[in-house]
């Protein structure tokens, strides 16, 4: 059996990985001394790329990272908002059916031949890798500039959230009595308010106040961290109540330290695992987020790319949508690599930093 | 150190007087506690420096909760607690902070009393740099002679706790708690996780540690063979209330409550010719939260009498410096 | 983050951790052997691949140089190391050693529950004598008789199953209905959505084909009025939740017994419950073992335990067993150090003395073992000898083994 065969060239391997773990131990030094364990990064590191779908998500994001930030600099002869101005003749046909009056039905080709100034809805070719949109802009170049509004908006909501998050739910979990009442009874609230609804009207708000449209986007996802950090609060707020049953923070209240030392030397590091999980989730979560407001047309104007942007071309031309799936196909499946990605990065995050959630 | 022995020479260092610890278990809208488990009541005994209390008990029985009260982990709902001469049954946590550094805790489980993310460098320093036990320029020396004394080498110093076994992790805790130079150290079940052989170690490290630095104990245990070598009283304790009380010798060799005959006689001997005649006692041990009426032990007290199941027995001295709280202590 | 940063800074400082090189060479190692023995677990094999001979007949199981791994990835943990001894008939065999000594893994690798992939058994055999229904060609149980209401009565016969061979799917000819375990932790070892009647009836419907739901009841109730307990109408209807500790590990027990079994392993039965308690539970055990047909292995790290109920005992050390013999031989004439130490160390109520004998030092830690005795470091009789290799298995008596160098030339009985 090939077991056996295993077995036998096996039969070196356990005195081998002592020999790579004791080299050359002394007599005088005890043996525990050279025994060579993993340190805490390495273990969590090992964990983490056990599993083959947390690597892949992690290529997925780096190389969206890579994309969105140093494409432009290779990629640099269209930026996102240039026009394509070679201009074309184009010609379109159209179908004119005509019945006189004895009956009979004579049917015209009409062919009008235009002079466009701007080179739009282009096929792909040398020049645009991915085709122009409906304004002749390129839609490659503005892939990756909008990849950047969409990566860095999610990315500071959730630094948002997990920054109320840990401030309420930290303050609830540790001084209790009516404190954490009141932040509870406010993250109930916070959880039944609907939030497209309201996003929609503060998006309306946002335009009689003049705010410019490039920067409503940012003004949108900041009101949304304020009503969605109250996740991020239970999570603490629960992850503290634990920790502070550990005898570890009952020898440190012995000790006498104050508050502000046990929650910050001993309270916060040990809520960080959870937290770098719950933030990978959520990160996923903002970049739909982004993309269906920006989808709803209340993101930044189409001057401005961003990924849900590029989508909101199909909402209003019928013939886009069947006829040029290279504009709005590939900011879709940017989006899918995006929030796929950090999924898999965040369960890949929770297997490695918190084993003991996995079953 | 030295100023503090001769102003302690034979005052109790600790006096507690009628303890009593309740958890609320039901509470109205209004705050109001409707019901309560009474945890520990009415317990009051002394200790002197370099004197050790041992507290046997089976689980449920308060050991720990006492352990915690008199640390003011929890506060307590009666009574008096008095350390060096001061009542701190009252102190504020700010009031607390500077007597910290002379009553420390030694907890049970090796595993979870020790930060996993800090190295055990960071573990030992961090006390002696908050309370400035030492210069900071000294704090690694001492934290370096401080490993020593507790049997661990120089090179855990920049080692995790989850790569030593619980032996080891033990004695990190008690270099934890010997860092701020207490004098008073409760030791709640500091060995009952542990291995015989790793006990053994334990138990003389903390004699050893007891002698050099004048050290009192409040050690906590269920196993009465430990208690009966580390210490100089004993107490035992039944349903958070004290049941017999006194010196080492009393309680060996003359045991007044049945309960502490039965505890006796429920530890399995390591000889495999004695067939000891075993007191088992029948039943389980009730729920502190709805303790029986009159006598807590008569619904397993082999001798228990109808005078038992009405009334309370007082709990008194026996014989001078041996208390019982049982209606035929020494009778049976 | 800080953590990471902090490791930054470690790695330089010293090199006791494992480089990257090393950890991926370990991970490569292990999963080459790991889905080896994977895939022979779950392997279709005919019976005759894992029915073999007793050694001595007088025997119910015999463990020989039982190899069982765990692959981390930190490198291989021997947790079992070589371990060879038998259980006979009828007898009771107690396990003493220290946590992490590989008794509770040797009990693991006889019931198969080890936790795969990491947990593999990696070499050696597990004999099993068992009383299986006789099959014909087909697979089918020979019928021997029919009696009048149908209920059909099989011919048995006894087998011997290799355990450490035998496919995974196969496993449940021996669990739970030839031997049984009985758990340390009570609290968690009963299913709290079911009442406990509910949970001891499945035992009967899953080993007794045919049972009918009175027969399972009926059995439940005797299981458990034969465990001492005074209502066990009542306690049939209730949930684990309302029953203490105490009573909850009699269920634990009338579980185990329901299907008569041949071999009941005991991981550390009155571990987690308080003195009083461990009293009732062991005077019900030594009850028991007097009126039960069968075998029990008792794993403990508590000596008195040990000395109250074995006739045999195996003293294990890091992995291997490093002496057996006798009760009394164990108690009154150990050879070994390490179980002279652990019995002088043991604070009695009768001892006097100051300070407690100890043995110092730790154990070692399991990834990378020595070459030479495991017991070295902490020895005091060490000898120049002690440095070489691990010493070999020596009879003292005709019970009686050791594995120490102090008794290589004495092959015969011998002073201390």
């Amino acid at each position: 059996m090939a077991i056996e065969e295993l077995k036998k060239e096996n039969e070196a391997l356990p005195d081998e990985v002592e020999a790579v773990a004791a080299p050359a131990a002394e007599e005088t030094e005890p043996h525990e001394k050279n025994v060579r364990l993993m340190s805490p990064t390495q273990m969590v590191l090992r964990r983490f790329f056990r599993s083959k779908l947390s690597v892949v998500g992690l290529v997925m994001i780096v190389s969206l990272f890579l994309f969105c930030w140093l494409g432009p600099v290779v990629y640099n002869q269209w930026g996102q908002g240039d026009v394509d101005e070679t201009g074309k003749v184009e010609y379109t046909y159209s179908e004119i059916t005509y019945t006189d009056e004895n009956g009979e039905t004579h049917t015209f080709y009409q062919v009008v031949e235009t002079g466009k100034t701007v080179n739009s809805l282009a096929k792909p070719d040398k020049s645009h890798p991915l085709g122009t949109d409906k304004t002749g802009k390129d839609v490659f170049a503005r892939l990756m500039y909008g990849g950047r509004v969409s990566l860095a908006v999610s990315f500071l909501a959730v630094f948002i959230i997990t920054f109320f998050g840990v401030v309420f739910g930290g303050i609830a979990g540790y001084f209790g009595g009516w404190v954490d009442t009141v932040i509870m009874r406010i993250c109930d609230i916070l959880m039944c308010l609907p939030g497209f609804p309201i996003l929609l009207i503060v998006g309306t708000l946002i335009d009689s106040f003049g705010i410019k449209g490039q920067y409503k986007i940012y003004y949108l996802m900041a009101f949304l961290t304020l009503i969605s950090w109250s996740g991020t609060a239970r999570l603490v707020r629960g992850q503290i109540l634990s920790l502070r049953e550990q005898e570890y923070m009952v020898a440190a209240e012995a000790m006498g330290y104050s508050a502000a030392r046990k929650i910050a030397k001993h309270l916060i590091p040990n809520v960080m695992p959870q937290l770098i999980v719950s933030m990978s989730l959520s990160l996923g979560s903002m970049i739909l987020y982004e993309a269906s407001l920006s989808y709803l047309g209340l993101g930044a104007p189409e001057k401005y790319a961003a990924w849900g942007t590029m989508i909101n071309i199909v909402a209003e031309d019928q013939n886009i949508l069947q006829n040029y799936f290279n504009v709005w196909g590939p900011p879709g499946i940017c989006i899918i690599l995006a929030v796929l990605g950090f999924n898999f990065v965040g369960d890949g995050l929770r297997d490695a930093l918190d084993p003991k959630m996995r079953r | 150190m030295d100023e503090q022995i001769k102003n302690s020479a034979d005052a109790p260092l600790l006096e507690v007087n009628h303890l009593r610890k309740t958890f609320p278990l039901k509470k109205s809208i209004t705050g109001k506690v409707l019901s309560e488990l009474v945890a520990v009541e009415d317990v009051s005994f002394t200790l002197r420096p370099g004197e050790t209390l041992g507290i046997v008990g089976e689980s449920g029985c308060g050991k720990t909760t006492l352990g915690r009260t008199i640390l003011k982990l929890y506060p307590a709902n009666g009574g008096q607690i008095l350390f060096d001469g001061k009542d701190i049954t009252n102190y504020t946590k700010a009031q607390m902070r500077p007597i910290r550094t002379d009553m420390q805790i030694i907890f049970q489980d090796p595993y979870s009393s020790l930060p996993p993310r800090s190295t055990v460098g960071d573990i030992l320093s961090e006390p002696v740099l908050v309370h400035g036990i030492v210069p900071k320029n000294e704090v690694k020396d001492y934290v370096m002679d401080l490993m020593e004394k507790c049997g661990l080498r120089d090179y855990y110093y920049e080692r995790y706790p989850h790569e030593f076994s619980g032996g080891q992790r033990q004695r990190i805790c008690i270099a934890r708690a010997l860092s701020v130079k207490p004098r008073l150290v409760v030791c709640d079940e500091p060995v009952s996780a542990l291995d015989v052989s790793i006990q053994a170690q334990i138990i003389n490290l903390l004699k050893d540690l007891q002698r050099s630095m004048n050290l009192s104990y409040l050690f906590i245990s269920h196993d009465l063979s430990v208690v009966k070598f580390i210490s100089d009283k004993i107490g035992v304790m039944y349903l958070g209330a004290m049941m017999e009380f006194g010196t080492k010798k009393d309680i060996f060799d003359n045991p007044l409550h049945p309960y502490t005959k039965a505890l006796f006689s429920a530890i399995p001997n390591p000889n495999p010719d004695v067939k000891m005649q075993r007191i088992v006692l029948k039943g389980d041990i009730p729920s502190p939260a709805n303790p029986p009426s009159g006598c807590r032990f008569h619904t397993r007290c082999p001798h228990a009498t109808e005078l038992c199941k009405q009334q309370k027995p007082e709990y008194r001295e026996c014989e001078p410096g041996h208390f019982a709280a049982c209606h035929y202590a020494g009778k049976v | 983050m800080a953590l990471i940063l902090k490791d930054k800074n470690e790695k330089k400082k010293n090199g006791h951790y494992l480089s990257g090189k090393e950890i991926r060479a370990i991970a490569k190692e292990n999963r080459k052997v790991m889905n080896a023995l994977e895939k022979k677990k779950h392997r279709k094999a005919a019976e005759s691949e894992f029915t073999t001979q007793m050694k001595d007949d007088a025997n119910i199981l015999e463990i020989e140089d039982l190899h069982t791994y765990f692959f981390t990835d930190q490198g291989v943990v021997k947790a079992v190391n070589g371990v060879s001894f038998e259980v006979p008939k009828n007898a009771t065999v107690g396990i003493v050693g220290e946590s992490g000594c590989g008794k509770s893994v040797t009990s693991m690798s006889v019931m198969r529950l080890l936790q795969g992939p990491q947990g593999q058994i990696y070499s050696g055999s597990i004999r099993f004598k068992a009383a299986d229904y006789k099959r014909d060609e087909k697979g089918n149980p020979v019928v021997v008789a029919t009696a009048a209401d149908g209920k059909q009565q099989y011919e048995i016969e006894e087998k011997v199953y290799d355990i450490a061979e035998m496919p995974i799917h196969e496993i449940h000819r021996i669990r739970g209905r030839q031997i049984a375990m009985i758990f340390q932790e009570p609290m968690t070892s009963l299913n709290p959505v079911f009442t406990i009647g509910e949970q001891l009836d499945e035992v009967t419907f899953i080993h007794t084909p045919g049972a009918t739901k009175e027969m399972a009841k009926a059995r439940s109730l005797e299981m458990l009025s034969l465990v001492g307990i005074a209502a066990p109408e009542r306690v049939y209807a209730s949930f684990p939740h309302e029953l203490s500790g105490g009573m909850r590990q009699r269920v634990m027990i009338s579980m185990a017994l329901i299907c008569n079994p041949r071999l009941i392993i005991a991981d550390e039965p009155t571990t987690a419950l308080d003195v009083t308690i461990q009293a009732q539970i062991l005077e019900l055990l030594q009850d028991l073992k007097k009126k039960m047909d069968g075998s029990i292995l008792l794993i403990t790290h508590d000596l008195g335990v040990i000395a109250e109920m074995a006739d045999y005992v195996v003293v294990m050390y890091a992995g291997r067993v490093i002496e057996r013999g006798t009760v009394s031989e164990i108690f009154h004439d150990p050879r070994h150090p390490y179980t002279i130490g652990l019995q002088k160390s043991k604070p009695t109520m009768d001892s006097d003395s100051d300070t407690l004998f100890n043995i110092p030092g730790n154990v070692p830690n399991p990834v990378n073992m020595p070459k030479h005795c495991y017991f070295k470091e902490r020895c005091s009789k060490c000898t120049a000898k002690c440095s070489g290799e691990y010493p070999g298995m020596v009879q003292v008596s005709p019970t009686h083994f050791v594995a120490c160098h102090l008794y290589d030339e004495t092959k015969q009985g011998g002073d201390r």
